[in-house]
């Protein structure tokens, strides 16, 4: 049949807008691919009509009015030179071809079914050729074959395009949800290594094929270490420590600084420690970002890839990751340095309060001892008959004598000088002498605790007995030091009044503040009626202070 | 005995340890020989073997203990050399441990050499084979507050008489100091001794011990 007019234009508008309908009602790619082909087949009465996506060196069949045995949908092939839709694939452009098309597969299904003539149009997504929609003829196919198909391709791209762009949009979002997640956890404050394990599992999920890694530098960088693992990289132990290889993405980073990619199939010969990794974990892509923490190169986040290259823009997505894994070492890095800082303003006002107490002692407790026996000295010389004059100056010695007294007192309120050599047990026993309430010391250790905790703890049981002295209207006081396995607890409780309030005294804050310098916990318990008891724990190797790197 | 006795000092503080010299000197005592750390006095005692060493707890240098070691080695090498160790606080700590070497020594503050008449004395016991401990620590440890004292069983005056045997004085030096006869303190002490449930020591030095044990562990 050969029609040179317009005569179905009514049948083709109808098939154009149920094809439309289908657009709209966004149903699935292959189920619209098929059902153009089979409008396309109906509109020219021809049994081959098909829809082509073209990759970068075949076609495949994408939708098709009707299976053959030599083609179906997802047959792939070779767009071949004299055909109408290897022609759109070069060209670009419509093309028609009014002969037995003659490559394989669709030459020998053209042949067979003595196709002479067939015309394609192009489907161009965002100015991107997608691929073709074909149509064979066993006639001549009408001259305007062409434009008509056009209006089919139109219709596809369209749909095509919304398609892709909302699956570019769900990527996005999910990739969104999970920076949130992990800006999260970097908000919180949560541990560098929590950070890095939400990460490897996000970046595995969205772009890694279940596999994803973070990884820190050696100090000279010419090492890595495995901080983060997905949970699917099994056989790879977190800790592993590697040389970062010179052909591995890891290692391009390194050398650069920048994002690196690396899309290698083969590693079974490779003789590196990290290649020895990838075979192991059978990856083919990786892309790996710096992760660059104030400025310095600390380490790569990777995402990898197990059954081909990773997507092109993995890098660009990948640098918010990286970022937030900066972000998160950047703030441990400073918590550890303020708990540094504040454990060193500690320790400095102590070597103060140490240096004062011994110059008040040794210095100028000295000189009024001195001075106190000069006198005494000098009254001895006295004649007998300047008696007045001998018993001013015994006042003026007895006036000394009060003096150094008093000095000595202040001075024993500024550091105990006893703590440094006899240790903490020995010090809390004097501070409860000393004390004007009964107080019960139970210490169970003989043994020395870090000094700072001497001290600390020192100061928070000379706090509470004072409180309890002066507020608490208690009648006794225990204290109790334990030393545990990894902590040593203090606890002081009193059976007073209670209701001790640390925003109203200076006194429990400050040591609020010394317990918490040195990592410890501090707890308060002051209900009114039911007196006090203040604990204080101490951990003897603060190791979540350490520095990460 | 004692007037005449051959002194070493040690002391960081050349001006109070001067001053400590002439007071020695002017009440009768010879100076042997003056020094400013542990290692050179521990040189000068055992070439002059003195009859007594005065000696600073905290002499360089670390400050800290310096006196007592110095006064361990002493004691071991010259079991009868008296020893009088100065210290600007007293420790209960540092009492016992050189109370716990053996007679013939004393625990003072320093201060108490303003004391010169009381001081002189407590020379002339050590000299003698006493014992002595400040009485601020004495009264520290009397005084410490305790849930259920057994010391409120003691009458004051039995108190006093447990302080002072604290300190290391003898009954008949507890008399004079409280003007009561040495028969009438050696009847407090029974009485102290019997409602504590304290054991009758040996000496006077061992006695210093135990009531200084049993103060600071009632």
């Amino acid at each position: 049949m050969v029609t040179g007019g317009r005569g179905f234009i009514g049948d083709e508008l109808n098939a154009l807008r149920r094809v439309a309908t289908l657009v709209a009602q966004g149903v699935p790619a292959a189920d619209l691919f098929h059902a153009v082909s089979e409008e396309v087949g109906r509109l020219f009465g021809e049994d081959f009509a098909a829809v082509m996506k073209f990759d970068d060196d075949h076609v495949t069949v994408v939708g098709l009015a009707k299976d053959f045995d030599e083609v179906t949908v997802g047959t792939p092939g070779d767009p071949g030179d004299r055909t109408a839709t290897g022609a759109v694939y070069r060209t670009g452009r419509s093309a028609r071809v009014d002969r037995g098309p003659s490559d394989p597969p669709l030459g020998a299904l053209a042949w067979r079914v003595g196709v002479v003539s067939s015309v394609s149009s192009p489907i161009v997504v965002d100015g991107r050729l997608w691929g073709a929609v074909t149509v064979a003829g066993r006639e001549t196919l009408p001259r305007d074959t062409e434009e008509r198909l056009a209006d089919f391709t139109e219709l596809l791209a369209t749909a095509i395009a919304n398609a892709e762009s909302r699956d570019a949009l769900e990527r996005l979002a999910e990739e969104q949800a999970a920076l949130r997640r992990v800006a999260t956890l970097v908000a919180r404050g949560d541990s560098a290594e929590s950070v890095f394990m939400a990460v490897s599992e996000e970046v595995a999920n969205l772009f890694g094929e279940g596999l994803a890694a973070v990884c820190r530098f050696d100090e000279d960088r010419s090492a890595l270490t495995f901080v983060a693992l997905s949970t699917d990289a099994a056989g790879v132990e977190l800790g592993t420590h590697v040389e970062v290889g010179e052909d591995t993405a890891a290692g391009l980073v390194y050398a650069t600084g920048r994002p690196a990619r690396i899309d290698r199939t083969d590693w079974s010969t490779a003789r590196s420690d990290i290649g020895r990794i990838a075979n192991q974990l059978g990856l083919v892509s990786t892309v790996s970002n710096p992760i660059v923490v104030e400025g310095r190169l600390w380490g790569v986040v990777s995402a990898i890839g197990r059954t081909g290259p990773l997507p092109a823009d993995t890098a660009g997505r990948l640098e918010r990751f990286s970022e937030l894994i900066a972000m998160a070492i950047a703030n441990s890095e400073s918590k550890t340095a303020l708990a540094a800082s504040r454990r060193r303003i500690v320790t400095a006002s102590d070597d103060a309060r140490r240096r004062i107490e011994r110059n008040l002692h040794d210095g100028t407790q000295q000189r009024l001892v001195s001075l106190g026996l000069s006198v005494r000295a000098a009254e001895a010389d006295v004649p007998p008959e300047l008696g007045s004059l001998r018993s001013q100056l015994s006042k003026i010695a007895t006036g000394i004598a009060d003096a150094a007294a008093e000095l000595q007192e202040i001075s024993r309120g500024i550091h105990p000088a006893n703590l440094a050599q006899n240790g903490i047990g020995a010090a809390l026993r004097t501070l409860a002498r000393r004390s004007p309430i009964p107080v019960d010391v139970e210490v169970t250790t003989d043994s020395r605790l870090p000094e700072p905790v001497e001290v600390a703890a020192y100061y928070a049981a000379s706090e509470a007995l004072t409180n309890a002295a002066k507020h608490a209207r208690a009648t006794r006081v225990d204290v109790l030091l334990r030393w545990r396995d990894d902590d040593v607890l203090l606890s002081i409780s009193d059976d007073g009044i209670g209701g001790a309030d640390p925003a109203c005294g200076s006194g429990l804050v400050g040591l609020i503040d010394r317990v918490t310098a040195l990592g410890g916990a501090f707890d308060i318990q002051s209900v009114p009626g039911a007196g006090t008891r203040i604990t204080a724990e101490f951990p003897l190797h603060p190791e979540s202070d350490a520095p990460l790197d | 005995m004692s007037s005449g006795s051959r002194v070493a000092l040690a002391d960081d503080d050349v001006l109070l340890r001067e001053g400590i010299a002439s007071l020695l000197v002017r009440h009768g005592f010879a100076v042997v020989g003056q020094s400013g750390d542990a290692s050179d006095l521990l040189a000068l005692v055992r070439a002059e073997q003195p009859d007594l060493v005065i000696v600073d707890i905290r002499m360089p240098p670390t400050h800290t203990t310096e006196g007592l070691d110095a006064a361990r080695i002493i004691r071991s090498e010259f079991p009868n050399i008296g020893l009088v160790v100065l210290s600007a606080h007293v420790e209960l700590e540092q009492a016992t441990d050189l109370i716990g070497q053996g007679e013939r020594s004393a625990y003072l503050l320093k201060s108490r050499v303003n004391d010169v008449d009381d001081f002189v004395e407590t020379l002339h016991r050590v000299c003698n084979g006493g014992t002595f401990v400040d009485p601020a620590l004495v009264q520290e440890l009397v005084s410490a507050r305790r849930l259920h004292d057994p010391l409120d069983a003691l009458s004051p005056r039995e108190r006093e008489v447990l302080a002072l045997m604290a300190e290391g004085r003898s009954n008949a030096g507890i008399g004079r100091q409280l003007f009561v006869s040495e028969g009438t303190v050696e009847k407090h002490v029974r009485s102290i001794l019997m409602k504590l449930d304290v054991v009758e020591a040996r000496d006077d030095h061992r006695r210093v011990l135990a009531v200084l044990a049993y103060l600071e562990a009632r």
